[in-house]
């Protein structure tokens, strides 16, 4: 396995930067639009909470693979453009993201015990200072370990980006593998990085939930 | 106990649609250093009439008129009969938090202040505790708290025992004895008859969304002639009784 690791490390690592380059875009697309689109659906315009909840009920209900092929080649082919595989997979996974998280935090959002925001106004806290030292906080802890738990599930959906030939971690492997033919060598690299990354996700997921959330 | 505090006349909410009981047409006033027991059966309005005083719900028709002195933030405050403590914040965070960020008070300042009522009412060691790791009455007990660091003109206290068990009941009822006995302007719903004997200045009485009466406490106890009262007054006692709430 170290043998094939030091032949093909620059593959590797070109995978891993196309893997983490991908998860670090989605991200950025997702998360800080998801939450804004959240809360916007939850406390500003409800037929956005409505839009939030059917298209994060048809992603659930569509396997991504599905999701990616009919975005990479009929939408494409419909709209007769050519979008780089890596970009339809930012664009595919971005919007699972974003809707992941729009639907967590609108979910978290009409859970809120009113009781906090009641409490905090008889005390006489106003509305900014509502959502500053009590909203804010007690939506972080409570969201926080969801949206780390979505970020592994992401991740593990980078993988699918193979099937359309983006040069991700999976689809060197798989390049690799059909030039050295030592499949037991190469997937067990894969295999030992997603438990490097994924296992301490889990493990801080489980402490998160058991210690920090509300 | 002279003006007026708050003062309402005519006022009409109602929730139509919805199971919750509104109020119709009642006419009421609170006057400083009152203690004023709104008793009724459930669902009689009395929550209602509550959050309509803390500005937690709107009035369909009539006037709510609040004294200039407690028409600032944080001069009534509700407290309801669930624990409304703030989970992410400790014990002393929670005291600390409104008036250090309304009135602007200085956190060293403030913090003596905390730990001090914390002692006086025997939580002197919970105050790097956190919500759940209390038990209800202590937590109601720290309600009450968090609502004096504010020095309030008006405390409104919605049940405030309901939802604990008889032991926990008692420390809650005999801090709202305190407060009473330090001159605090209170209305207090409760369904505990002995409460209201010993705290209560004036009594209402609200059945469906109306006040069937409004007396002293002495004459509401003592002249008593309305055999819907008597009853309640009857049930509530034997409750109390069987609970050595006396």
């Amino acid at each position: 396995m170290l043998e094939i690791l030091a032949q093909y490390h620059r593959a590797f690592l070109g995978g891993l930067g196309v893997t983490l380059e991908l998860l670090f875009l989605v991200a950025v697309i997702g998360i800080p639009f998801g939450i804004l689109l959240g809360v916007i659906g939850a406390r500003f315009i409800a037929e956005v909470g409505l839009l939030i909840r059917a298209i994060s009920f048809f992603i659930a209900s569509v396997p991504f693979i599905v999701l990616l092929f009919w975005l990479h080649y009929p939408l494409q082919s419909v709209l007769g453009i050519v979008v780089d595989p890596f970009w339809t997979t930012v664009l595919a996974l971005g919007l699972v993201n974003l809707f992941l998280t729009a639907e967590l935090v609108h979910r978290e959002l009409a859970q809120f015990p009113k009781s906090y925001r009641e409490a905090a106004y008889t005390l006489g806290l106003s509305t900014a200072m509502t959502a500053r030292f009590i909203e804010l906080p007690i939506l972080a802890k409570r969201i926080t370990p969801q949206l780390l738990t979505n970020q592994g599930q992401i991740l593990q959906y980078t993988l699918l980006a193979s099937f359309i030939s983006v040069p991700e971690l999976f689809r060197v492997a798989q390049n690799v593998n059909a030039m050295t033919y030592r499949p037991v060598e190469v997937y067990s690299l894969l295999v030992i990085f997603f438990a490097l990354i994924l296992g301490p996700l889990h493990l801080g997921v489980r402490y998160l939930k058991r210690d920090y959330a509300i | 106990m002279q003006s007026d505090l708050v003062s309402g006349t005519n006022i009409t909410r109602l929730f139509p649609g919805s199971s919750r009981q509104g109020i119709f047409d009642i006419s009421f006033s609170i006057k400083k250093g009152e203690v004023l027991c709104v008793l009724g059966l459930s669902g009689a309005g009395k929550s209602t009439l509550l959050r309509i005083i803390a500005g937690l719900e709107t009035i369909d028709s009539g006037i709510l008129e609040l004294d200039r002195s407690i028409s600032e933030p944080g001069k009534i405050i509700y407290v309801p009969q669930d624990y409304t403590l703030w989970p992410h914040l400790t014990v002393l965070e929670n005291l600390m938090l409104a008036p250090r960020e309304v009135k602007k008070l200085r956190e060293d300042h403030l913090n003596a202040g905390a730990k001090n009522l914390l002692d006086r009412f025997g939580l002197g060691s919970y105050g790097s505790s956190y919500p759940h790791e209390l038990s209800g009455g202590q937590k109601q007990r720290v309600a009450l708290l968090r609502a004096l660091m504010m020095q309030p003109a008006v405390f409104l206290l919605d049940e405030v025992t309901s939802a604990l068990d008889p032991e926990l009941t008692k420390s809650v009822l005999d801090m709202i004895r305190y407060l009473a006995k330090d001159g605090y302007t209170m209305v207090v719903i409760t369904h505990h008859v002995s409460l209201a004997q010993t705290i209560a200045d004036r009594i209402i009485f609200l059945k469906d969304g109306s006040i069937i009466n409004d007396e002293s406490a002495a004459s509401f106890f003592v002249n008593q002639k309305d055999p819907r009262i008597l009853s309640f007054i009857g049930d509530a006692a034997r409750k109390d009784r069987g609970q050595d709430f006396q």
